[in-house]
């Protein structure tokens, strides 16, 4: 399907209808250097480009590239020399994928991506693990430096044109292709004007041209039309969601153990603390002192062991990418925390994959029995409750609601760690409902250790209900006003452009 | 009859934590063993979060502040005890207060109660002279019935407290 352009089109900003009209039509044509025309399938996407010649008609142009619709596939072809090239994204798709196999139909290569935590591509190196070309860009995007692996300048993104966050690159016009919209990393703006307002409360998103609310290092726009905090993006997290949010800081820090210098710092300021109290009367230290050798024993070793552990995954993609890791560490000398964050990305997703086809218990079945077992000991412990409140003093009863309290919590906190395996939930909505279940327990219990058991239990309901509650009201209200403002917004945007 | 912190007595105040913990410990090994390794990442690393500060830590800290402050050894008969060697006959005692959580003094844990609940908690001795004198659950998870039942004539108040740690004796 050929789309032709209107001033209609322009207005009610299509994502990627005015690349032809921009490219060709306008001041920015840059028609000197090259034409790019699209064509789109039935449900809007980028299906073809055609491009490599400053022809009108586009069919007269040399050559053209073919978007698969699920992202993971893309083809080039030069229709003057017949030449063909099959890119198939593997692990993920062109913004996630630590892997691409590169085909001529004849010939094959698999190349690896190297990504940074936005999912930046920094390196390209292929399956012997030769670097075949590194990259630098700005925090907008710009181009900084293009080398192959002796370190040697090339002209530019040479292997792959998908670099800045992922998004593929139109050098020759100098722009970046976010699906949703053009970007220009010099203008550090969009082409086209945002129809969204993610969140009202930051008068950044009024701005309406500017690009992840002009806070690059921490967003990325991988649909051109909203933006994602870096906690979601890259390399990071895309096909293991563990790593958003409030376990992933857990898992980059057992991870990043030593690269991060914690073991470093925290072994100076326990030297630091230990002295300060050994030399000093207060009364924590007296406290801390009598338990110094139990935990400077037990405390370190549960570190190492917790290292060791998660250090030591079976699947062999992860050993590999390790090693493929530190080889590249060494023998290029980089440092680059963002380069670092991006393999293990890499190897997370890697490991995905493999895991994929291990009998394991299954999810759904999982979480259908963590919800039969939340429901049997919420009622262990309403009934214990009611009988405490009605006087009782049955025993088996206290005993059965203790452990209906703790299940209850423990498998609340299971449950959306499921969800959170399966990306229903987010990261941040799994950390929120974690600390509100953590919460509920804890003012439960002090409260029923000051005034009584059934008071605990009402104390413990109110804290976990309004976590509850506040999650719908965020869910339902602020989506509702959102919407609201976004409609009252355009139509203002509208009325004006009609009123000139 | 003697008392004294032995590793018995220890094992005692702790038994709930280690049967929880032998619970939880034995769960994430078969999620271990079951699930794939990346979902048993997030289900260990979260609950061990919830694990460490709603049973692990309160106890740790509990039981390091008794082993501070606790005498060690105590031999109580009728009305006299042997505290570290000094006689003290209940007719020198003013009072005995015992800390402990509400769940303590009501005799049922139930729904909120945490590993603690039960069996850590410290008496005062108040004696006339002014003196105070503190024992811990570390001696027997039963000191405070001990206590009663040999010193039937002193007054016993109950204190409730949450979190039942000696506050500095300094």
């Amino acid at each position: 399907m050929t789309r032709s352009l209107s001033a209609h089109d322009i207005d009610m900003n299509p994502p990627d209808k005015l690349i032809t009209q921009i490219l060709e039509n306008t001041p920015l044509s840059a028609s000197d250097v090259e034409k790019i025309s699209y064509i789109y399938n039935s449900a809007n996407q980028r299906s073809s480009m055609f491009y490599g010649g400053l022809q009108d008609d586009k069919m007269q142009r040399a050559a053209r590239r073919h978007y698969s619709i699920d992202g993971s596939m893309e083809i080039n072809h030069n229709v003057l020399t017949g030449a063909v090239e099959f890119l198939t994204y593997i692990g993920g798709d062109a913004y996630t994928a630590p892997l691409v196999l590169k085909s001529n139909g004849t010939s094959q290569e698999y190349l690896r991506l190297f990504r940074d935590y936005q999912g930046t591509i920094l390196g390209i190196a292929n399956s012997s693990d030769v670097l075949l070309e590194k990259r630098l860009f700005d925090a907008w995007g710009n181009i900084i430096s293009v080398t192959d692996g002796q370190g040697n300048k090339m002209a530019g993104l040479t292997v792959l044109d998908r670099g800045y966050t992922g998004h593929e690159h139109l050098e020759s016009v100098g722009l970046i292709h976010m699906n949703g919209r053009l970007y220009d990393s010099r203008l550090h703006r969009f082409l086209q004007p945002d129809n969204n307002i993610q969140n009202i409360n930051d008068t950044q998103n009024f701005n309406r041209y500017s690009y992840v609310l002009n806070n690059p290092l921490r967003y990325v726009d991988p649909s051109g039309e909203t933006s994602q905090d870096c906690l979601e993006c890259g390399g990071q997290s895309h096909g293991n969601d563990f790593q958003i949010g409030f376990g992933g800081s857990i898992h980059s820090l057992i991870m990043n153990w030593d690269e991060m210098g914690v073991k470093d710092w925290s072994n100076q300021n326990w030297d630091s603390f230990k002295k300060d109290w050994k030399s000093g009367t207060g009364y924590m230290s007296d406290q801390l002192k009598s338990a110094n050798g139990w935990i400077d024993k037990n405390l370190r070793s549960l570190g190492k062991d917790l290292k060791k552990f998660f250090g030591k995954s079976d699947p062999e993609t992860r050993k590999l990418s390790l090693r493929q890791f530190s080889d590249f560490q060494a023998t290029n000398g980089w440092q680059n925390q963002g380069f670092q964050s991006g393999c293990l990305g890499v190897e997370s997703n890697g490991q995905q994959e493999l895991n994929i086809g291990y009998k394991k218990l299954n999810l759904d079945d999982l979480k259908g029995n963590f919800k039969v077992g939340i429901n049997l000991s919420k009622s262990l412990e309403f009934i214990q409750a009611m009988d405490q409140v009605s006087g009782g003093k049955n025993k088996f009863l206290g005993k059965f609601g203790k452990f209906g309290g703790y299940l209850t919590s423990g498998l609340e906190i299971t449950y959306n760690g499921v969800e959170l395996y399966q990306g229903e939930i987010s990261g941040y909505r799994f950390g929120y409902r974690t600390g509100g279940v953590i919460a509920s327990f804890v003012v439960g219990a002090e409260v029923g250790g000051t005034f009584g058991g059934p008071y605990g239990f009402v104390a413990g309901a109110i804290v976990g209900g309004g976590f509850a509650v506040t999650e719908s009201a965020f869910d339902i209200w602020l989506e509702q006003f959102t919407h609201s403002m976004n409609h009252f917004y355009n139509n203002m945007n509208l009325s004006i452009s009609i009123y000139h | 009859m003697d008392l004294k912190v032995s590793s018995k007595s220890q094992f005692r105040v702790l038994r709930e934590l280690i049967l929880i913990s032998t619970f939880y410990f034995c769960g994430m090994i078969f999620f271990y063993l079951k699930v794939e390794f990346g979902l048993f990442k997030i289900l260990f690393l979260s609950t061990f979060v919830f694990y460490l500060i709603g049973f692990f830590l309160p106890v740790y800290i509990l039981h390091a502040n008794y082993l501070k402050n606790s005498h060690n050894i105590l031999k109580v008969e009728e009305n006299w005890a042997d505290i570290n060697g000094s006689i003290t006959p209940g007719n020198d005692i003013e009072k005995v207060k015992i800390f402990a959580t509400y769940q303590h003094f009501d005799g049922l844990v139930g729904v909120t109660a945490l590993p603690y609940n039960d069996y850590y908690y410290y008496v005062e001795l108040h004696l006339k002279e002014g003196k105070i004198i503190r024992m811990t659950s570390l001696l027997d998870y039963k000191l405070d019935k001990i206590l009663q039942k040999h010193f039937k004539d002193v007054v016993f108040i109950e204190v409730v407290t949450p979190f039942p740690m000696i506050p500095n004796s300094k």
